[in-house]
């Protein structure tokens, strides 16, 4: 398991790690922005790039939790979201760009077929996303994912809904990240480690017409 | 003049058309944008748009593509149909030896 101590999320990059993080030459700001405009007008140096769609994807459902915690105990809440939203906001960032690439098998030898880390660490976050009342917060693989058959553990930090059952939701993700990995990688996954770091308040919800009268 | 180069600039529609595939990004300009600029020249077209990179080289032809994937396929099946399609539309139009087909996703869903 990663360890306690572990920081939850990367503010201890160094610099040329911040800036090999960037996304086509554009910020995460910049694409927030961007989303902002409604994607106008067309920004083809972000539009053609799959940095930048993977990065625009997570803000997108990043966007729609944090509308349905602006709804909740904003006062109580606020200063504690903003934390881990941002530290969300820079692993979008850092873990969007391609990385390194990982073999995908094929009997001819003239193939030579690759995923990109990028692409993997966007579909594990989307799918922990898809997992209601979690969020994903950073994907790492570690072990040397260029060759075939190497063991590789999958590290994922988590924010869980307040009052959910922990170990209830960190089995389902689990087992959904193996599901995506088996379907879209060769990778020979060691093990899953999932660390939950944060709770957060559970969205309000509307009150009922009993309620309303 | 050889019709092998015009056909492989139909690589882009060929690499489109299998299922899965939702995207075709402009692949690393490792290969040689050059290469590209070259076959412009010889068939006398505007500059490419392609967004599928060939190189001839000693060993052979080389091509790179770079891929998207929809949503609700799987990743590896859909790289492996693309690099299928791609050496079933060179064995057709292409006489030279095929050296390395490389197929990148870039991104799924």
């Amino acid at each position: 398991m990663t360890s306690p101590d572990e920081p939850f999320v990367a503010f201890d990059l160094d610099t040329s790690d911040r800036e090999l993080a960037h996304l086509a030459g554009h910020t995460i700001e910049e694409l927030s922005d961007y989303l902002d405009r409604d994607r106008t007008p067309a920004d083809p140096s972000i539009d053609d790039s799959p940095e930048c769609q993977i990065a625009l994807r997570s803000l997108q459902r990043l966007r729609v939790v944090q509308r349905s915690l602006l709804s909740s105990d904003v006062e109580r809440e606020s200063a504690r979201s903003d934390g881990w939203v941002r530290s969300i906001l820079q692993n979008i960032n850092l873990e969007a760009h391609s990385g390194r690439d990982m073999p995908i098998e094929h009997p001819s030898p003239t193939a030579r077929l690759v995923v990109t880390e990028g692409a993997v660490r966007g579909i594990l976050r989307a799918t922990g996303d898809e997992i209601e009342n979690i969020i994903v917060g950073r994907c790492r693989l570690d072990g040397d994912v260029s060759v075939p058959g190497t063991p590789i553990t999958i590290r994922v930090d988590a924010a869980v809904c307040e009052r959910e059952n922990i170990p209830g939701k960190a089995q389902a993700l689990r087992q959904a990240l193996y599901a995506a990995l088996d379907q879209h990688t060769d990778l020979t996954i060691a093990a899953i480690d999932i660390t939950i770091r944060d709770l957060y308040l559970r969205p309000a919800t509307p009150p009922s017409e009993t309620e309303q009268r | 003049m050889s019709d092998v180069l015009p056909q492989a600039d139909r690589l882009d529609e060929v690499v489109l058309a299998v299922p899965g595939v939702d995207t075709l990004y402009s692949a690393a300009p490792l290969i040689a944008t050059v290469i590209t600029t070259a076959v412009d020249a010889l068939t006398r077209r505007p500059p490419s748009a392609n967004s599928v990179l060939i190189a001839h080289e000693k060993a052979g032809l080389s091509v790179a593509v770079k891929i998207g994937v929809t949503d609700g396929y799987a990743a590896t099946d859909v790289c492996r149909r693309v690099h299928d399609a791609i050496m079933e539309h060179l064995r057709e139009y292409e006489e030279q030896e095929i050296a390395e087909v490389a197929v990148t996703v870039a991104r799924i869903g």
